[in-house]
């Protein structure tokens, strides 16, 4: 299982003055790597704890363990959303957690 | 690359912006509002430590009418007799109010009819702890201590008299060397993992790489049941927490040929014991048997998990959103050093001060009390800021020379050019571990004869490690956590020799003294680093027999055969 970094997502944190996931890193292992694109520079370092997933505001970082299942986390207010997506079709479950109130949006499942 | 030092005057100085360090830090500036209190993280504390990812339950928390004694009973029973009854006790009668205190900053509990905290097992309740973290943090802020991130602290700063007076490290982000002089220093760092290989996702943070008792090594500070490894079971391959499924649900555990294993009555390392005697005998991995879970129970779960251990869910996902699996394959994890699990760490007394002056210790790297989790870690860190506020020293006089010795280890490997690089050297290290300490390719036992091995092959990788090389900010980090890894390994092997009893299966278990021996060995070791010779000395202390009424772990307890 690994982050993954969907480039054409990815923007780099134009807007926000510092790269958010890299900041966020427990383990310090997300840098830019020689042409400047982010990359996981050790996977072992990696405890798959998606903090860098849900800082980013673009859903452009997800775990996965074939590069097609994503899972991606948002905090928004009320709680946490999890959405697993299917690559290439991009089908998704919206996954409610306990604690949320209204759904998202109309077309999230389960 | 110039590393250009930078000095700061706080009055306490917190290492570690994890669970405890964020609480040392509101409990300081909440009785001493005046006074000025740093912490300093080597990452972010927005998400950072053992609850990165978050927790899905408080796995501490006393029942209305569970006493602090229970709580001691239970912990002497799980701990195989080897308990420290002042420690238990002062934290105990604490656990129920920093949950409470969690609940307050905002972190969702869900409730009972009655709105009480729904148990999960008998001193476990549920909570919505995604976002522990991010309110911790928050919390620190609002109660007006300083964070400073992505600040790397390498040594303590110890004074000739042997009182410490602050920190130094160094920035991630730009290249600067800081120095941080101080009242009083509650090291809050977590526990070790990196001394075993790992061989696949870690149970423990990686991040987490006993830094904090590497730097009490090197400043002569005591510590305590080093020997006391922790080896988790758990969900193979996602290494996800069992208990939030069978604590809620009591479940199997089968082995490979579909047998019930019987666990009742064993405490969680006689557990651990019994499986891997299963999965050995039938050269299988063992299992939990989720065929009587009901579908709507399963997703309750699989989405609690999500507050956790995000792997288990997405480990899952190709059955998603329809099947629930029949069956969960269990593993047991490499051995860790960790305090709030197992007993390793400082010597600390219930102060929560070490032997060393000015230097205080919480949370999983404060030994000598076990199963503490993240309510412990709160208490103990709560406990720490009391007593530091109670004991404050005056302010140190700066020690140049001090500060001096510190910045050239600290930056040592930038300078050298010899080629040793971290990640190789720390592969040597978990090879040794593996092999010669117990590690889990060798069945997690323990001889003399390979620890000897071990100690002889940790001393030349030291030697080798004199010419280790970083070039970067990064790979100087990564240079440190290996250099704290052999600190931590060096003083493991020397108490796993000198216990020469099996007191824990897998945790402790010695091949050639396989059977518990309460009647030598009934005693708790702590050992200490001579700062100048580096000869490390292990001495044995007598149980605090007072508060705990006079009765031994052996007058109400029988082994049972595995």
């Amino acid at each position: 299982m690994a982050i993954i970094i969907l480039s054409d997502r990815c923007d780099g944190c134009s807007k926000h003055g510092e790269k958010r996931c890299a900041s966020i890193c427990p383990s310090n292992i997300l840098a830019p790597d020689k042409h400047r694109e982010l990359v996981v520079t050790a996977e072992e370092g990696c405890w798959e704890c998606m903090a860098c997933v849900k800082t980013c505001p673009r859903e452009a970082l997800a775990l996965t363990y074939d590069g097609r299942t994503l899972l991606i986390a948002r905090p928004l207010k009320q709680a946490t959303w999890w959405k697993l997506e299917r690559q290439p079709a991009g089908k998704h479950y919206f996954i409610r957690p306990a604690t949320a109130a209204p759904k998202p949006s109309p077309d999230c499942g389960h | 690359m110039p590393l250009p030092i930078e000095t700061v005057h706080t009055d306490i100085l917190v290492i570690g912006g994890g669970t405890a360090g964020c609480m040392a830090a509101i409990t300081a500036k909440k009785l001493a509002p005046r006074l000025r209190v740093t912490v300093v993280e080597k990452a972010n504390p927005t998400r950072s430590g053992c609850l990165a990812a978050g927790v899905n339950a408080i796995n501490a928390y006393l029942r209305e009418d569970g006493s602090a004694e229970d709580f001691l009973q239970y912990i002497r029973r799980e701990n195989h007799g080897l308990v420290q009854p002042s420690l238990i006790l002062t934290l105990a009668s604490r656990l129920n109010k920093v949950t409470r205190f969690l609940e307050e900053i905002g972190l969702p509990f869900p409730k009972d009819k009655h709105q009480r905290y729904i148990f999960r097992g008998p001193r476990s309740i549920h909570v919505y702890g995604e976002r522990i973290k991010p309110l911790l943090s928050r919390q620190t802020r609002l109660a007006g201590a300083e964070l400073i991130d992505h600040v790397v602290i390498t040594d303590l700063l110890v004074t000739p008299e042997q009182r410490v007076i602050g920190a130094a490290g160094f920035s991630l982000l730009r290249p600067k060397f800081a120095v941080f002089y101080s009242r009083a220093v509650i090291c809050c760092t977590g526990g070790a993992s990196g001394i075993y290989p790992s061989p696949g996702r870690s149970w423990y943070p990686p991040a987490n790489r006993g830094s904090g008792y590497a730097m009490g090594i090197r400043a002569g500070a005591k510590m305590t049941s080093m020997e006391m490894r922790f080896v988790a079971l758990r969900i193979a391959s996602s290494m996800a927490p069992t208990g939030t499924i069978t604590q809620e649900i009591p479940l199997p555990h089968r082995n490979a040929h579909g047998q019930e294993i019987n666990l009742v009555g064993l405490t969680t390392s006689e557990r651990l014991a019994a499986i891997l005697r299963q999965e050995q005998q039938t050269g299988a991995p063992c299992y939990l048997d989720l065929s009587s879970v009901a579908p709507s129970q399963w997703m309750k779960t699989l989405t609690s998990y999500l507050d956790m251990c995000p792997s288990f869910f997405l480990d899952l996902a190709t059955a998603f959103p329809s099947l629930k699996p029949d069956r969960l394959l269990l593993a047991a994890s490499e051995p860790y050093l960790v305090g709030g699990h197992g007993m390793a760490g400082y010597k600390i007394y219930p102060d929560r001060n070490t032997t060393l002056p000015g230097l205080y210790a919480a949370g999983d790297v404060a030994g000598g009390m076990p199963k503490k989790y993240v309510s412990g870690c709160l208490a103990e860190g709560e406990i720490a800021a009391e007593s530091t506020i109670a004991h404050l020293l005056p302010p140190p006089k700066e020690h140049p020379e001090v500060a001096k010795r510190a910045f050239q280890r600290a930056i040592a490997s930038l300078a050298s050019s010899s080629g040793a690089k971290p990640q190789e050297l720390h592969r040597e290290l978990h090879q040794i571990m593996d092999l010669y300490a117990g590690g889990k390719s060798s069945g997690y036992e323990l001889k003399e004869g390979d620890l000897k091995l071990a100690r002889g092959k940790l001393k030349d990788l030291k030697d080798k490690a004199k010419k280790i090389e970083a070039r970067t900010l990064p790979e100087l980090l990564k240079a440190h956590e290996f250099l704290d890894c052999l600190e931590v390994a060096e003083v493991a092997v020397e108490h796993l020799l000198y216990r020469r009893e099996t007191r824990w299966p897998v945790y402790q278990s010695r091949k050639d003294y396989p059977t518990r021996d309460d009647h030598r060995w009934l005693v708790i070791l702590n050992s200490s680093r001579d700062p100048q010779s580096g000869d490390i000395t292990i001495e044995e202390e007598k149980l605090d027999k007072q508060t705990s009424g006079g009765m031994m772990y052996g007058d109400n307890y029988t082994v049972r055969p595995l």
